[in-house]
């Protein structure tokens, strides 16, 4: 078990080392300049700017070798320091991560557990159930195969602004101020309740299929076979099967709540809500090296993070995984 | 993600070669053109001279001419392909660029390329990323790409300025991307700078001579004015400026750097709509401006001095700071405003007067010490102030007593000094004096202590918008009878245009300065207002210039460039990339609050 | 009589049309008795097995009857031959190895089941340690994965599980193709003792192995492509057996004691029928060696001696 676990941290340490050095090489990369971009409109003359330009480098640390560069950022990180954001100069990129984070996590944390236990229970009952087999799932396929803009702009436009039912941007009414108030927190989850319908009608069809495909397959397993030759009840066989079919979709969920903090890029452009991805699109954009670094930084140890956690449950929840960890270390 | 990590290291690898492989043959290449250069004016003018070609100075859209151009500078088709040949008989292979996701541009650049096309002129768009194409545009490594980056002024000088910017030298970052070098012109812009802004038969003069060499030698073509995007739901708000008769008259925008050009203006004007009930928000519906398109991205800071438009707190230059002057880009006038009066004493020596009973927000007096100390900062720290070029030819500023100031100038560029007028924003001496450098230059200047006529909200601010609460003891309620109405303002920063639309149709939202396309329907059909009740529908902005790459054959060739002049069609910019939400410039660049400087 | 299959016929429901894959299949199972069912791959041994006791889609019941302690089977009834199942009628599949639900422990699991059937694990538990000391495994079993499990170990469990509830009759199919000789052999001795303790009444015992069955079968039955071949005592048919089919399939066994460098192993010449449409008459008749025109004729299941039932044409006549 020691030995199994101490692999792991190895090569989850040096996943660690490599993404991030990918991490912090990709945009030192990329075309575009961003002292460059922070300068853009600087209405000074030639020689004037190329002072300002010096001037900004030096701040930014980036009037050194770039394997000076490269150092620094491991002596920053290990500070838990991200750097100072170009496009948002002169906040500090910590700052601005973590006041989106909170967005992305009230946003997709339920987005992605609801969907994962409603479309997992759906997708079992319609693989034995025919008729909604044959109707709702190849609905399931649609949501998930939909151009995820399309359905946002969609459910905007038409409980946003033809319904009016619900606000179309923001994550709380224009008019207000943060408060501990019931019209604030009312606010708050009408602003929450597109988005995250939205989302969650993607991954429930995505979960839905999965389950359906992977419970037909457990159902034809042969242990199920040998409950119901012995005449036990279908609920236990289902049971059963759910169980088992459930596993590989943890894995999937995982994943999902690793790149939580990446946000639903696309879901935060169509509905102005604050999360992170719209900072990754900004950054981008405007080759803010620290704001990129800095937001993939946080989507790597998540992963990281959610990979472990995976591991560990896997190792509780399925007997076979434990015995390749005895055959590992032997 | 493993997917846009692998995607982008793949795509910034290709960049990056590709890029130091452009450099290298674009050096390679300049070394040729200049020898061959030479060669080929002699021949062009020994040509010109067998058949002279009546060219008309002020370009518009003529293929006939563009052709005609084209054959007598010897660019003629000889392999058949529909697409002319240097005279050397080299092929032409350009591009047009602007970044991607501009939408409105990357039409017009698909417009500007087809019509060349059509005229025989091998110009391709490509749409890069915003930094490479950033830096493209600085290091001078594009064919030819669109440009707007000249402010509203009082002043041609300010468009002659970016367009003329010398001297040439590694990085063109504010000006000249095109690296047009003409000993010629850049004294006639440096004479300007050096001009009386009353002087306007002088200014008229160099204007004209600067007109006459650039439409002959066309080393960048003035394409159409961007407009200055605002569309309004006046259900909350009403009294807002339009052209109608009985209409106020001044700009309707919240853009960054435009409160002092008319935007507060504005808000003076807004008049509430009777019966509009307070609601159960935080503001007051019936007292709140709600406004979108000024900030880019959250809230990052409230300091003036920090490089870059200041567009995340869109309120710091003219709502919370103030400039010794404002500017009417409809009247075309400037007016006192920190300042109570201004003028030259002698050529070399400005003074100025500052209005008696300013307070600051913390109640401290705003006086000449403030304004002094502003001014010199630039002198202080040349590295981190945009203004400090101002100090090459500012000898020293005197405090004549509290409320004056003397500004002794050695050889005064009166044009850049009056748009540093109103375009520096005076700060508290008390509070600043006491900052370093970097927190001056890289601050984010928290608690703001400004003069005007918003305070900063901070218990409002959200990573979507910037709240400004109003400052009841404004100086010019009294001083200028001048009196905002909204009491809270909310700035907000939509993510994408459908919201911003959605917000403005449902009248969520009272002003929004985004670029809406399609948005003409709208004022067609009556859901939201704007200035003009037809096209154009928008006041004009700016000047969109397509800037084109003179080191490189055969843009290095006048008649090459003054031809693509000829054959791009302005008209299905105007028309089609925009719907007509835009008007075709002049020639010469400047914007119709200029015309009177057209002297062509 | 423990069973009793009269004219049982099952098809197989498939897009090329219907498989026969037991065409009128009558034979009887005393108490006590541990009945071999032998025949190539295909013949229709697990068909048999599964319609006596999990007879599911694609399988089709036809025709027939199936009384077990003079109690009709509904076989043809999913849901009410679940009355019978594990109680009257079990089995050990034929994968076995892969029964168990590997998330499960197997005590859970075994509890689960039997709380499914409404019976009391509690009460049951004592009786649950005896037979596992029966076939020699450590009651701590219950505690583990099937994957902690060794083959020989998963069959002998699945053993104890299906036969928990003392079932009157016991399927084994295939149990120990997938051993090694030794575990076969306790595997299989270890039927017959459940046999003998009277835990189970009688077995149906599946195999392809006829040394097997030598070994603990009571009697032998023999099928060929769908139909029944000859049935007799398990001496009967390894030393004296009627059908050409069943004469060939003994005689393609290694004998002990004959050296195989003097003597070729045979098989038998051809191949099995499709079942989508079977020969007219004797299916066997094409591979069979003293085939003659009668053989055109479907011939009965017989009973040329006592307890020997044999069918083929040319037995009827040298016995007519």
């Amino acid at each position: 078990m020691r030995r199994y676990f101490g692999r792991k941290i190895v090569v989850y340490l040096s996943t660690f080392f490599l993404a991030v050095t990918i991490d912090w090489a990709i945009p030192r990369f990329m075309p575009g300049n961003p002292i460059l971009n922070l300068l853009t409109r600087v209405a000074g003359r030639p020689e004037t700017v190329q002072h300002m330009y010096n001037y900004y480098s030096r701040i930014f640390g980036l009037d050194i070798p770039v394997w000076k560069q490269y150092i620094n950022f491991w002596i920053a990180l290990f500070h838990g320091d991200l750097g100072t954001s170009v496009l948002m100069f002169p906040q500090k990129v910590t700052a601005i991560i973590m006041r989106a984070v909170p967005y992305d996590i009230f946003l997709l944390v339920p987005a992605i557990l609801l969907s994962f236990y409603a479309g997992n229970k759906f997708g079992a009952f319609a693989a034995r159930t025919k008729w909604l087999d044959n109707t709702v799932l190849p609905l399931g396929y649609m949501l998930t195969a939909t151009p995820y803009m399309w359905l946002g702009i969609l459910l905007a436009w038409s409980l946003g602004i033809v319904a009016g039912i619900f606000p179309i941007a923001g994550a709380y009414g224009f008019n207000l101020q943060p408060s501990l108030s019931w019209v604030f927190i009312l606010s708050l989850l009408e602003h929450w309740f597109l988005p995250f319908v939205s989302l969650f009608l993607v991954y429930f069809g995505g979960w839905a299929i999965g389950m359906r495909n992977m419970i037909i397959y457990e159902l034809e397993a042969d242990y199920s076979h040998y409950l119901e030759a012995l005449g036990a009840p279908r609920s236990l066989v289902r049971k059963y099967a759910y169980r088992n079919a459930i596993l590989p979709q943890i894995t999937g969920l995982a994943l999902q709540l690793g790149v939580v903090v990446a946000g639903a890029l696309v879901t935060e452009v169509v509905f102005s809500y604050p999360g992170i991805g719209y900072w990754i699109l900004q950054a981008i954009q405007n080759q803010d090296y620290f704001l990129i670094q800095g937001c993939f930084l946080f989507i790597i140890i998540m992963v990281l993070i959610a990979n472990f956690i995976i591991d560990i449950v896997y190792v509780i929840v399925d007997p076979r995984t434990r015995l390749g960890m005895v055959g590992g270390s032997a | 993600m493993k997917k846009v990590f692998i995607w982008l290291l793949v795509i910034s690898m290709i960049v990056v070669f590709s890029l130091v492989g452009c450099k290298e043959e674009a050096a390679a290449e300049e070394e040729e053109e200049m020898a061959e250069e030479e060669v080929a004016e002699e021949e062009e003018m020994a040509e010109e001279e067998a058949a002279p070609l009546d060219i008309p100075l002020g370009f518009s859209y003529d293929p006939a001419m563009a052709a005609a151009i084209l054959a007598d500078a010897g660019y003629v088709d000889t392999d058949g392909d529909g697409l002319v040949e240097a005279p050397d008989g080299s092929k032409i292979e350009l591009t047009v660029t602007c970044p991607f996701g501009w939408t409105d541009w990357m039409e017009a650049i698909s417009v500007i390329s087809s019509s060349a096309m059509e005229s025989g002129i091998n110009l391709v768009a490509e749409t890069p990323d915003y930094g490479a194409w950033n830096t493209a545009l600085m290091d001078g490594t594009f064919n030819a790409t669109l440009n707007n980056w000249a402010s509203l002024s009082n002043t041609p000088w300010t468009l002659y300025n970016l367009l003329f910017r010398h001297p040439i030298v590694d990085l063109m970052q504010s000006g000249n991307f095109g690296r047009y070098e003409n000993q010629e012109i850049f004294d006639l812009v440096d004479q300007l700078a050096a001009t009386q802004t009353d002087d306007i038969a002088g200014m008229q003069d160099i204007c004209g001579q600067i007109q006459t060499t650039m439409l002959t030698e066309m080393p960048m073509i003035p394409l159409w004015y961007n407009g200055l995007w605002s569309q309004w739901n006046d259900s909350v708000w009403s009294n807002w400026p339009s052209s109608a008769e009985d209409a106020p008259k001044s700009l309707p925008t919240s853009w960054s750097g435009y409160w002092q050009l008319g935007g507060l203006t504005t808000l003076a004007n807004l008049e509430p709509v009777e019966g509009v009930e307070a609601g159960t928000g935080t503001y007051a519906r019936n007292e709140t401006l709600y406004m979108s398109g000024a900030a880019w991205g959250a809230f990052s800071d409230l300091n003036p001095f920090l490089p870059g438009t200041k567009a995340n707190s869109t309120g710091t230059i003219g709502l919370l700071y103030e400039s010794l002057f404002q500017y009417d880009p409809l009247t075309n006038e400037m007016t006192p405003f920190l300042a109570e009066s201004g003028e030259w004493t002698d050529d070399s020596t400005y003074v100025v007067k500052i209005r008696d009973g300013i307070k600051w927000t913390d109640g401290q007096t705003l006086d000449a010490n403030d304004v002094k100390f502003t001014f010199e900062l630039g002198q202080t720290y040349p590295g981190g102030i945009w203004y400090a070029p101002m100090w090459d030819y500012l000898d020293s500023i005197d405090l004549v007593d509290d409320l004056t100031l003397q500004f002794n100038f050695t050889a005064p560029l009166y044009q850049e000094f009056s748009n540093n007028l109103y375009n520096i924003f005076i700060v508290p001496e008390h509070i600043w004096a006491s900052r370093t450098e970097e927190e001056i230059t890289a601050g984010i200047n928290e608690n703001p202590v400004g003069s005007g006529a918003y305070e900063w909200d901070a218990a409002g601010v959200g990573p979507d918008r910037n709240v400004w609460t109003k400052n009841n003891d404004w100086w010019a309620i009294d001083a200028l009878g001048m009196d905002v109405a909204p009491n809270k303002i909310v700035d907000i920063r939509f993510s994408s245009n459908n919201v911003a639309l959605g917000s403005i149709l449902k009248g969520e939202v009272d002003l929004s300065n985004n670029f809406l396309p399609g948005v003409a329907e709208l004022v067609n059909k009556g859901y939201v207002k704007s200035y003009f009740p037809e096209a154009p529908y928008m006041l004009s902005a700016n000047t969109a210039v397509l800037f084109l790459n003179t080191t490189i054959a055969p843009m290095n060739d006048a008649a090459f460039r003054r031809a693509l002049a000829f054959a791009i069609n302005t008209g299905d910019i105007v028309n089609v990339a925009y719907a007509n939400l835009v008007k075709a410039a002049d020639p010469s660049g400047l914007l119709p609050s200029l015309s009177t400087f057209n002297n062509y | 009589m423990s069973l009793q299959t009269k004219n049982l016929r099952v098809y197989y429901q498939t897009l090329r049309g219907d498989v026969k894959a037991l065409d009128d299949v009558t034979f009887n199972i005393k108490d006590g008795e541990i009945m071999g069912l032998a025949g190539e791959s295909g013949c229709g041994k697990t068909t048999l097995a599964n319609s006596i006791i999990y007879l599911t889609p694609p399988m089709k019941y036809i025709d027939g009857s199936v009384e077990l302690d003079g109690e009709e089977l509904p076989i043809w009834d999913i849901d009410s031959m679940n009355t019978f199942r594990y109680k009257k009628v079990s089995i050990i599949p034929q994968y076995a190895m892969n029964a168990m639900n590997p998330t499960r422990k197997i005590g859970k699991m075994t509890e689960e089941l039997l709380v499914s059937k409404k019976i009391s694990y509690k009460k049951t538990k004592a009786e649950l340690d005896r037979r596992l000391d029966l076939v020699e495994l450590k009651n701590d079993i219950l505690g583990m994965y099937p994957i902690e499990l060794s083959g020989g170990m998963k069959q002998r469990m699945v053993l104890v599980l299906s036969t928990l509830l003392n079932p009157s009759l016991l399927i084994a199919d295939e149990i120990t193709s997938a051993l090694d000789v030794s575990t076969q052999k306790a595997v299989a001795e270890m039927l017959v003792e459940f046999r003998n303790r009277k835990i189970v009444k009688s077995m149906i015992v599946i195999t392809h192995d006829i040394s097997i069955l030598y070994q603990i079968a009571d009697s032998i039955l023999v099928m060929y492509a769908g139909k029944l071949a000859e049935k007799a005592s398990t001496e009967v048919i390894i030393h004296s057996p009627m059908h050409p089919y069943t004469r060939l399939l003994i005689s393609s066994l290694p004998k002990v004691g004959v050296k195989y460098s003097e003597k070729k192993l045979t098989g038998i010449k051809g191949n099995t029928p499709l079942l989508f449409n079977p020969p007219v008459g004797c299916r066997f008749k094409d591979r069979c060696p003293v085939a003659f025109d009668k053989c055109i004729k479907e011939p009965p299941f017989i009973e040329i001696e006592k307890g020997h039932f044999v069918a083929c044409w040319r037995e009827c006549e040298r016995n007519a």
